[in-house]
């Protein structure tokens, strides 16, 4: 009986273990995943303006393609690495066709440094 | 599968003078956007037994394929042409995508599209009440048009995500499901 309660008590540590382990990758998994995304919509934000704004079509190319380099670096698989390929390519069309906040004079200074950041 | 994978890309070939008018049709959608992805999202849903696709396309590479295809310009922006599109969005798409689930070559009901912006996006479903545990999908829409043609997609089946690439080059992909 005591082999069996101390047995149980084991069980339950492990359970319990098990639960908030599983429960704190999950929240982690989804903390990563929602600042890939973020940045995946920043990143698009600033390309979208760009396109509106009919800034020099190479810089833009180049910063579309840096930035999706480092969204795949940033994405843990290969689910990540296309959810955040859909998530830039669709903010990416809604911002092509809307002006940037600011007006695109300004948005100017706001590319050339997203440009110098972007690695 | 590869034997209708190879059926498919018999069946998409197009002659040389449309594939010329498509690229010169494309040239001006080219210099609009560089992201040339398709996405599809495949699900199994456990709670009404379905397997579901969600497939979104760009606008421009669709309309200038189906227009070409159909020999007459159309345009999702027309809403004259929009049922005119869809039917040749169904065709074209059932004609081109393939999911294999547990060795089996599932037949996708199609069931409708919607625009969404420059993106256009098809509903397709079929029943399958038991969960999956290998899921083979092909989608060759464009593959033989655009060189730089990626169609991606996202698996998911009970939480479970997977997600892949098709290009020219790969072939369909594959996902374990196994619990």
């Amino acid at each position: 009986m005591r082999l069996f309660t101390s047995f149980s008590s084991h069980g339950l540590v492990i359970a319990v273990a098990v639960f908030i382990t599983s429960t704190v990758s999950s929240i982690a998994a989804t903390a990563q995943e929602d600042r890939l995304l973020a940045l995946a919509r920043e990143s698009a934000i600033i390309a979208g303006g760009a396109r509106f704004c009919r800034f020099d079509p190479d810089d833009i190319e180049e910063f579309t393609a840096k930035a999706e380099a480092r969204l795949s670096s940033f994405a843990k698989d290969e689910y990540e690495k296309i959810l955040a390929r859909l998530e830039f390519k669709n903010i990416l069309d809604a911002y092509t066709v809307k002006e940037p906040q600011g007006g695109c004079r300004d948005f100017r200074l706001i590319f050339d440094r997203s440009r110098k950041n972007v690695q | 599968m590869y034997r209708v994978i190879k059926e498919l890309k018999t069946a998409v070939k197009v002659p040389a003078l449309s594939l010329m008018a498509l690229c010169l049709l494309l040239a001006p959608s080219l210099s609009a956007h560089n992201v040339y992805n398709s996405f599809s999202q495949l699900d199994w849903n456990d709670a009404d037994g379905s397997i579901e696709l969600v497939m979104q396309i760009h606008s421009h590479e669709l309309e200038t394929k189906l227009s070409l295809l159909l020999d007459r310009r159309l345009s999702f922006l027309d809403e004259t042409d929009f049922n005119t599109l869809e039917t040749a969005t169904k065709n074209y798409v059932t004609n081109n995508i393939a999911v294999r689930l547990d060795d089996t070559l599932v037949d996708l009901l199609f069931l409708g599209i919607e625009t969404d912006g420059l993106t256009v996006i098809a509903y397709l479903e079929a029943d399958w009440p038991k969960r999956p545990q290998q899921i083979e999908f092909m989608n060759s829409i464009f593959l033989g048009d655009i060189p730089e043609q990626v169609n991606s997609v996202l698996a998911t089946v009970k939480g479970e995500r997977k997600g892949g690439d098709i290009t020219a080059a790969s072939g369909p992909v594959s996902f374990d499901f196994t619990p």
